[in-house]
């Protein structure tokens, strides 16, 4: 169990470490006359581009952030505190919006709002007689409109869990006291959640300024850049030598923002249970009648789903049935094919659904075991540097997923190549993705272990067993259903994950998510929305099995 | 000042309906202690939180102060801000992000009440806790005695035509529960306001209350005031939930008015009190401390029932001890300052107007388990 904690520290360690150093290095990596030099920093900080990137990041996450909370706010008081119909319904739907690739969201709104192709354009100018395109979603804020509706699931799990830890009792006895629900509800509930929606608010922006797909998929080709993309971009140069150096140093810094936003969750986070009125007993919230608002109340949920997912899954498909976009009609109707689909590489697309099925298995398998061990050295043992061990596996938190790429590339380039030649194959992808879902892994872990009593293990090994009986008779039973939605949990984040591999595939190592990119880089729009609706499509069953182990878990429906 | 008529409501949940309360009428005087006895689950929460508007009861009418503030029939729901009551929860309520003073003055703000006169109300009502001098301290500070004392200035601090206590003992710990139950027991009657209390603990049911009513599964077992509850409850559940009982069958073979006579268990005669006798089966119930026992029969008085028994356990309580007594296939408990050894032959001896029989039920309670029956 040390052993298998000690390691995930340590992988954590070198991947930070080596990105880190390669950002005061200069000259050819593995070079013998590396010199130490602050030069990076310098070019980048001197650099006003580096600005304008850090001001385009900055407004569309804050922007992402502004969507989403307008969107979950609102979704989360319906299904906590209202007597809204059908709330398990909105609740799984949530669920899978928050596992469907955000890269193929993002492409359907190209199909939509794309200034020169999308159709809802189109079909405004046409319909309003305009000479110029309404929308434009490559810009700083149509991406972080973009980002926005896809971020509002995460936002909404967020809040509802800091809506449902409220003792209802602070509301109710407000009303006694005389304050109508508006009153109830500015003076009492918003406050007293204060904390805890900042905490969420944070946490979603620290997401939405790491965010990849969307600016890729939005972005890349109009050259507006955030950080994520910026970094990417800088690591694949389209002429020359990647300046390794630069993109260190870029890294860092994006990291060390990254980590900033993380310090402020922290704090909020802290400050959520001082107000949380702990009193162990089962809240039974308080339940505002909808009444005559309910009509209104369920057209809002829906307008949602149709807006943020459905139009864009929904454009998604038909642009894999036509020869090339173009408005819906009889005329378009009779040139539905299935030629992007049948013109897919089958010989790579295999290649790819094995690879994503590895992954499947090994990263979710590695991450619980190394999760399990940390939270056990964490929560259970005495040893001195177990905050050490604690800390690290909550940074990749804190660290950006393209941060995570870079480290990983620069590790297999510079660092293990003489010894592990790594790069190229699957094992750097799974390396690096059970090191991103770490914190997730020991959060879920921790959760499940500080529920088992202390004395359940204790009496076990009064009764006889030793460490390793005490973990198979009585830990992992009681652990397993945590397990079991963590793994699925896991396997599907893995399926969906794009910027994790992409600066780590290539022909023979893609997962599914690397062959959608590679359609969109060459702007084969037609497979990528093939692809990506082959890969929706093979997710159904496991969504399905996730949805009966978060039944099972209670994770779904409120209550 | 507060009068329920019919009241029914029930529960729907997605493991299926539940009925709370299933046609409740009770009416609570100006001035009086009203509570609500039974175990969790059996509607009294509920009935509380009808009253004050907190649930929305399925039928029936509920008035405050002769006011319709619920009326199925009519259509009327008026909401918790428009009825005037105060309300002391049981996990106290008390707001995190707000001071003692402003926890208290919460009220008066609401009713935009002058600076002045919020000022002295507070003052004023956390002076009658105790707690004045904390008014400026964060409620996060507090202790749970404290929380529950703010609690109980905030329910007070507008004045109500009604005061709702909703268990708020049950999270104290026993000397801050004796203490804080007399002490709402003087505030109550300083405030002569109609209040209604709801608990499961019948020390806390039988000190502070004028009036009693005992509930089980939504429906209304027997009301009365604490001396008929304890002394003369109406069935098994009753006598139960009043206090510590002993139950025993017995063979009735003569009545007269409201005295009957039977065979006990050890095949003794004894006398008993009940209005609705009848010849045949039926079942008694004496009160532990009702109960006396000596190993010398010829010092029991010749007016009292007596059972022969043996003591089959004896526990040290400090202020007495309590014995475990099996007469025939029956064990009683006595609570009883003598000592007297275990397995000694005794005489269980009871005034007849302390047994009663009671009525008829059609499922037993819960019995406490019992390690020597």
């Amino acid at each position: 169990m040390v052993t298998a904690a000690l390691a995930a520290s340590f992988a954590v360690v070198v991947l930070l470490a080596v990105v880190l150093w390669l950002s005061f290095t200069d000259g050819a990596p593995g070079d013998p006359a590396l010199a130490y030099t602050l030069a990076h920093y310098a070019d980048v900080f001197l650099d006003a581009f580096t600005y304008r990137v850090l001001g385009n990041t900055v407004l569309f996450a804050v922007i992402a952030l502004a969507v989403a909370l307008a969107c979950a706010l609102p979704m989360a008081w319906l299904m906590e505190r209202t007597d809204f119909p059908g709330k398990p319904v909105v609740f799984t739907l949530m669920t899978v919006a928050l596992l469907i690739p955000g890269f193929a969201v993002a492409l359907g709104w190209v199909f939509l709002v794309h200034a020169k192709i999308g159709l809802l354009n189109r079909a405004l100018m046409a319909v309003l007689g305009l000479g110029a395109a309404p929308f434009n979603v490559a810009t700083v804020p149509g991406m972080g409109m973009v980002e926005g509706l896809s971020l509002a699931p995460l936002a909404f799990i967020m809040v509802a869990v800091v809506l449902r830890a409220m003792d209802p009792a602070l509301e109710e006895a407000a009303a006694i006291a005389g304050a109508r629900p508006v009153a109830v509800m500015w003076r009492v509930t918003l406050r007293v959640l204060w904390p805890g929606l900042l905490a969420a608010a944070i946490y979603v922006l620290t997401i939405g300024f790491a965010a990849f797909d969307v600016p890729a998929i939005l972005g890349l080709s109009a050259r507006i850049f955030t950080f994520s993309t910026y970094v990417f971009s800088a690591l694949t140069p389209t002429a020359g030598a990647p300046e390794y150096g630069e993109v260190a140093t870029l890294s860092v810094i994006m990291a060390a923002i990254a980590a900033l936003l993380s310090v402020c969750y922290r704090t909020a986070q802290r400050q959520a249970p001082k107000y949380a009125v702990v009193t162990g007993k089962a809240y039974r919230p308080r339940i505002a009648r909808l009444g005559r608002w309910r009509p209104p109340a369920v057209a809002l949920v829906t307008l949602y789903f149709v807006v943020a997912q459905l139009m864009p899954l929904a454009m998604l498909a038909w642009a894999a049935l036509l020869p090339y976009l173009q408005t819906p009609s009889a005329a378009a109707l009779a040139l539905v094919t299935l030629r992007n689909f049948t013109g897919l590489p089958r010989a790579l697309v295999l290649r790819a659904i094995g690879n994503t099925a590895l992954l499947m298995l090994l990263v979710p398998s590695i991450t619980l075991v190394l999760s399990a061990a940390v939270s056990w050295v964490v929560l259970r043992t005495r040893l001195r540097g177990r905050a050490v061990v604690d800390f690290l596996a909550f940074l990749p938190l804190a660290i950006p997923g393209i941060v995570f790429s870079v480290a990983a590339l620069l590790l297999a380039l510079f660092v293990l190549r003489p010894v592990a030649p790594i790069y190229g194959t699957i094992w750097l992808l799974v390396l690096v993705y059970v090191v991103a879902r770490l914190s997730y892994g020991t959060r879920m872990m921790n959760g499940a272990l500080i529920q088992i009593h202390r004395e359940l293990e204790e009496s076990a090994s009064i009764c006889g067993a030793s460490t390793a009986g005490v973990l198979r008779r009585v830990l992992v039973p009681l652990m397993a259903p945590a397990m079991v939605y963590a793994w699925i949990w896991i396997a599907l984040l893995t399926y969906r994950e794009l910027t994790l591999p992409v600066l780590l595939s290539n022909g023979s190592n893609l997962p599914f998510s690397f062959l959608v990119w590679g359609f969109v880089q060459a702007s084969s729009y037609g497979q990528a929305s093939a692809a990506s609706l082959l890969m929706l499509g093979l997710m159904a069953p496991a969504l399905f099995l996730y949805w009966i182990a978060a039944r099972g878990a209670g994770m779904i429906a409120p209550r | 000042m507060i009068t329920i008529r019919n009241l029914a409501m029930t529960y729907r949940t997605a493991h299926g309906e539940h009925q709370a309360v299933r046609g409740v009428s009770l009416e609570v005087k100006q001035g009086e202690f009203y509570t609500l006895l039974g175990p969790s689950g059996c509607g009294k929460t509920t009935i509380l939180r009808c009253v004050a508007g907190l649930e929305h009861p399925d039928a029936g009418e509920i008035l405050i102060g002769g006011e319709v503030v619920f009326s199925a029939e009519r259509g009327i729901w008026v909401p918790p801000h428009n009825r005037n009551i105060g309300m002391v929860f049981q996990s106290y309520a008390i707001w995190p992000h707000l001071s003692v003073f402003e926890n208290v003055a919460f009220p008066l703000r609401i009713r935009r009440r002058p600076r002045a006169e919020v000022q002295s109300r507070v003052m004023r009502a956390l002076d009658m806790v105790g707690l004045a001098a904390l008014a400026a301290r964060s409620a996060q500070l507090l202790s749970g005695g404290q929380q529950q004392r703010v609690a109980v200035a905030r329910a007070i601090v507008h004045s109500p035509s009604v005061l709702l206590f909703d268990e708020p003992l049950s999270n104290l710990d026993a000397k801050l529960r004796d203490n804080t139950r007399a002490e709402i027991r003087r505030l109550q009657r300083e405030l002569n306001v109609a209040t209604v209390y709801v608990t499961h603990d019948q020390a806390e049911a039988l000190s502070l209350s004028d009036r009693i009513l005992v509930m089980r599964e939504g429906i209304i077992r027997q009301e009365g005031s604490p001396q008929q509850i304890y002394a003369q409850p109406r069935d098994m559940f009753v006598a139960d939930a009043a206090g510590a009982a002993n139950f025993f069958d017995i063979e009735i073979r003569g009545v007269d008015g409201d005295e009957l006579h039977g065979i006990a268990p050890d095949g003794s005669i004894i006398r008993a009190r009940g209005t609705q006798a009848a010849i045949g089966p039926g079942r008694v119930m004496v009160r532990p401390d009702r109960l006396r026992i000596t190993p010398d029969e010829a010092a029991v008085a010749a007016d009292l029932n007596r059972l022969h028994g043996t003591v089959r356990q004896r526990l040290f309580l400090g202020g007495h001890f309590e014995y475990a007594v099996a007469v025939g296939a029956t064990v009683l408990r006595v609570f009883s300052p003598v000592e007297i050894k275990e397995q000694s032959k005794v005489v269980v001896s009871f005034a007849p107007q302390d047994c009663i029989l009671l009525g008829a039920e059609a499922t037993q309670p819960q019995e406490e388990a019992k390690p020597w029956a």
